[in-house]
């Protein structure tokens, strides 16, 4: 049973209720992961990067409304599981690892603690289920340890996660992410917090085991520069849609939509270009969303039909999808 | 000269009391240790490190809210090297900061007028008739809504909190703003507001700043000269242009080839890759020698022993490392 | 334009407030009784059916009448309206409320807030080692030890409830100033060139006011509970003036027949102070900060 796609979002839109009223976020979002590649969803605070993967877990707040929209993995729909197949898909299927390794990681208990939690959940769905060997997971653990490049694997089993530095917090994360077979790999910001050369050893890491184990890797990350170092394809969000999609190369040669254009250029070069104006404006009121397409208001290219109707998602070129006006002709509009 | 700020043989060291009933022992955490450098007065120095080089422990004793262990701070001309509190007003009024987040720079219980009207009234800048028109022109210098003065900070976003932050470094008339990494908590498309406002004011008003980063792209962009410092200790000292064109220290080319680049012109911009490997050691437990010897690729025996003297390289090029000692 | 600006900010952060605070029913039921319990006691000569029951008042010959329509709480030994006599008791209770949080809280505020920014200083080890031995004394053997040196009246347990009280304050608000000495903007105020007095109070102590609030608020039944132990044993308001705790002393010698002399005023006690608890968690729900 080879499925090629293995997780597909389609038009997910998700709202948040608040006190003043409900955050209207995701608008129908689409994203495709297939086996063995590696995507990154990229965007700025606020434009529901996190919201869309945690709906991939189902682990999002209470406080939030799923409106409409299917998140399917492996031909599952997540958000239609029982409380079983959620369970395989946490254990086994699906593995995450977070921005924050410090609170991502108990204070209270050793690596080799929370690393052999980690495991006995995972594996527990086999027969002989309460019965593990001290040995094996012993085994399991140390292998996790070492496949994150840890110094010393059998001293850190020992050490609480204060004793460590912000990066070994996150390689232990990795190791306890991938510590047991898994098929996709989401890394929420994993690097954000970590010094630059860190930043670089931990997601060679990652692209590493995710080639060794054949997973698939959704990277969420602000930084254009990460994903493009890292992953094969990128999604670029804004305001709760994806505004573009492309293959990596194709999106640094040819951004088509003006929010992606704009982005890249506020990224400061190495080349001393100067530093770009920014975008004005600011991002939509959630509450009172613009009616039209959500970028119109800060957009330098705006046309009329911009403000009142929201652009479909069209594919340009091969393999490049973007959400825009200036792309899509009228007639195609009025099918 | 024409410098404002000389940093001399600074050093402030943090001491770590461990103690059982029958013994105590005192370790030092050598945050900063003997630096030495100097801001032209209009210019923008890049003070560039990782966690634990002793950048912002740096940034703070020069402003005073820590005093040094060792050393001298010459504003100019005037040895300063003391805490806040017993700082001259005067000196006060002329040395502002700016801090990396805005979340918590900004008191929570105040509103924006408030937090604009305390150094106006600490350094009695405008008398009380004229406070209202002084804040409403501080706003308008960092493009912030008039109606924004009673506002609390929890209720505007992270780029216009940090501006309120610049108002309130600006509201003295200072002639030196350090800049505590003040957009690495913010997006791309804002930093580069955040910027740009940072660079027309100091155009404006002939700031001097000291801006301390991590981000290497942003300070090719900004700064006039970039120092990099590691292990408290500083390893490289050039203008920006010299520091990209010819990176001379095995961390500072290190610390270029790990920069995430967002096109193949900047790689190709990049001449020396060092693969990034080890972490930083902690600044309680320095090792022997040039503190960067756990990790550097062109390491030798004097390496491991003696910590390499600063030498000028090239005129205005200063660089650390027992690879250019003569 | 400016000045509505701010009341409408005012306006718009205490509409906020009142809906956090409503979001529990029960809350508002604390609210509620404890409105009803401060009018009763402004009003109770207007409210109470017989006022003058409040006083010295002998009526042998309604004495020990059980709840009926005349009297709803029946009367005691000597006549008098259980009803208005616990109305009225409902004063001595709030003035002792009022009195020792009053006192209380500015006094263990400012020893706290001291002691927090001179963290770490011999200034702080001295002062909280003070208040760690007042914090060790029981409020109540205390208060009774003073009584039993000066008169018992109520403002004398006052003075001994507060000698005790002051120092939860006092610790309360020193975790606060401590961990809020070392945030960004106090240092912000430090390079700026305040003086220590400036940030001391307008700095931290505004973000120190909502635990302190709700602290007040939650105190009170404490303290009634207090006082009622207080006068129980004889200590605190003497007779004739009521008061809810001596009303059940007097009345435990005649239970269980005589009940209702007892039991109502000690119904009323345990009301209070649960509808002081309901409203100090409504205080504490809406002055908390919000999540995301």
């Amino acid at each position: 049973m080879a499925h090629n796609k293995l997780l597909h979002i389609e038009n997910l839109s998700v709202s948040y209720r608040v006190y003043q009223g409900v955050l209207k976020v995701l608008q129908e979002v689409n994203l495709e992961v297939n086996r063995g590649e590696k995507i990154a969803l990229v965007g700025e605070t606020g434009c529901g990067k996190t919201t869309t993967v945690k709906s991939i877990l189902k682990i999002l707040p209470r406080q939030a409304i799923v409106n409409g929209g299917k998140v399917i993995f492996k031909e599952e729909d997540i958000l239609r599981s029982g409380d079983v197949d959620l369970n395989y898909l946490r254990r086994k299927g699906v593995a995450m690892i977070f921005q924050d390794p410090t609170a991502s990681l108990s204070p209270i208990f050793t690596v080799g603690d929370q690393l052999a939690t980690v495991i006995r959940a995972s594996l527990s769905e086999n027969a002989n289920s309460s019965k593990f060997k001290k040995i094996d997971l012993h085994k399991i653990a140390l292998k996790a340890l070492q496949d994150a490049s840890l110094p010393d694997p059998e001293r850190m089993l020992h050490s609480y996660p204060f004793q460590l530095s912000g990066g070994m917090r996150q390689r232990v994360c990795i190791a306890m992410a991938l510590a047991t077979p898994r098929e996709l790999l989401i890394a929420d910001e994993p690097t954000t917090n970590l010094d630059v050369t860190i930043q670089d050893q931990v997601l060679r890491l990652i692209k590493n085991l995710v080639k060794d184990k054949d997973l698939a890797l959704i990277l969420i990350t602000h930084s254009l520069g990460v994903a493009r170092e890292t992953a094969d394809r990128i999604y670029i969000m804004y305001a709760g849609s994806i505004v573009e999609m492309a293959k990596t190369n194709d999106l640094f040669k040819n951004p088509l939509h003006p929010y992606s254009l704009a982005l890249i250029n506020s990224v400061p070069k190495l080349t001393g270009e100067g530093i770009s104006k920014g975008i004005p404006g600011h991002l939509p009121d959630y509450l009172n969303p613009p009616l039209g397409c959500r970028f119109e208001p800060r957009c330098s290219k705006s046309i009329p039909i911009c403000k009142k109707n929201k652009p479909p998602m069209k594919e340009v070129t091969p393999g490049h999808f973007v959400s825009c006006f200036l792309y899509n002709s009228l007639e195609e509009k009025n099918e | 000269m024409n410098e404002i700020l000389v940093v001399k043989g600074l050093k402030k060291y943090f001491p770590i009391v461990s103690s059982t009933l029958l013994h105590k022992r005192v370790n030092y955490l050598k945050a900063v240790d003997n630096i030495s450098f100097s801001l032209e007065k209009g210019e923008i120095l890049g003070l560039v490190g990782e966690s634990g080089s002793g950048k912002s422990t740096t940034a703070y004793v020069i402003v005073g809210i820590y005093s040094p262990t060792a050393g001298e701070i010459l504003f100019k001309g005037r040895n300063i090297g003391v805490a806040a509190t017993k700082r001259p007003l005067e000196v006060k009024r002329e040395i502002a900061i700016v801090f990396q987040d805005p979340g918590t720079s900004l008191n929570p219980q105040h509103n924006i007028r408030q937090i604009l009207s305390t150094p106006l009234r600490v350094h009695k800048i405008v008398s009380k008739k004229q406070l209202n028109s002084k804040i409403e022109e501080l706003l308008e210098l960092v493009e912030l809504p008039r109606s924004y003065v009673y506002k609390q900070p929890r209720a505007i976003g992270g780029g216009e909190r940090q501006m309120v932050a610049i108002a309130r470094a600006l509201a003295t008339n200072p002639s030196l703003i350090v800049l505590d990494e003040p957009t690495s908590a913010l997006d791309v498309s804002v930093q580069a507001k955040v910027i740009n406002k940072l660079l027309d004011l100091q155009k404006e008003f002939g700031l001097s700043y000291l801006f301390i980063t991590h981000d290497l792209s942003l300070m090719r962009n900004l700064a006039t000269r970039i120092a990099i410092m590691y292990l408290g200790k500083l390893n490289e000292l050039a203008p920006a242009a010299d520091f990209f064109q010819n990176p001379l220290h095995p961390y500072t080319q290190m610390l270029i080839s790990s920069v995430p680049l967002v096109s193949k012109a900047e790689e190709r911009i990049r001449q020396k890759k060092i693969i990034s490997t080890g972490e930083i050691p902690s600044p309680v437990d320095v090792p022997p020698g040039c503190g960067f010897n756990t990790r550097c690729p062109f390491k030798t025996e004097i390496c491991l022993k003696i910590d390499p003297e600063i030498v000028e390289v090239t005129p205005g090029h200063y660089v650390r490392c027992h690879l250019y000692q003569r | 334009m400016s000045k509505a600006k701010d009341s409408s900010q005012k306006l718009d952060n205490l509409r906020r407030l009142i809906y956090k605070f409503s979001r529990n029913p029960l809350s508002l039921i604390g609210l509620f009784v404890v409105v009803l319990i401060v009018i009763l006691a402004i009003f109770a000569p207007f409210i109470a059916p017989y006022p003058e029951h409040a006083g010295s008042f002998v009526d042998l010959a309604s004495a020990n009448i059980p709840p009926c329509r005349e009297h709803w709480f029946g009367t005691d030994i000597v006549g008098r309206d259980v009803l208005s006599r616990t109305i009225f008791a409902l004063r001595g209770a709030l003035i002792m409320a009022v009195g020792v949080i009053g006192i209380v809280t500015p006094v263990g505020v400012i020893i706290g807030l001291v002691a927090g920014y001179n963290s770490g200083t011999r200034i702080d080890t001295v002062l909280m080692r003070i208040s760690d031995i007042f914090l060790a004394l029981p409020s109540l053997v205390l208060a009774l030890a003073v009584a039993a040196v000066l008169r018992p009246t109520l403002f004398n347990a006052m003075i001994a409830v507060c000698v005790s009280w002051w120092p939860w304050y006092a610790r309360l608000t020193y975790g606060l100033a401590s961990s809020l000495r070392n945030e960004a903007f106090i240092q912000a105020a430090q390079v700026i060139g305040c003086n220590r007095f400036h940030i001391i109070f307008k700095e931290i102590l505004p973000n120190c006011f909502s635990p302190i609030f709700t602290k007040m608020a939650l105190d009170v039944g404490w303290v009634i509970l207090i006082g009622a132990s207080l006068s129980f044993v004889g200590l605190g308001e003497q007779p004739p003036t009521p008061a809810l705790g001596t009303m059940v002393a007097d009345g435990a010698k005649y239970l269980p027949e005589q009940w209702w002399i007892s039991v109502f005023p000690a119904l009323v006690i345990v009301l209070m102070i649960l509808a002081f608890n309901l409203l100090g968690d409504g205080i504490r729900d809406a002055l908390a900060p919000e999540e995301g």
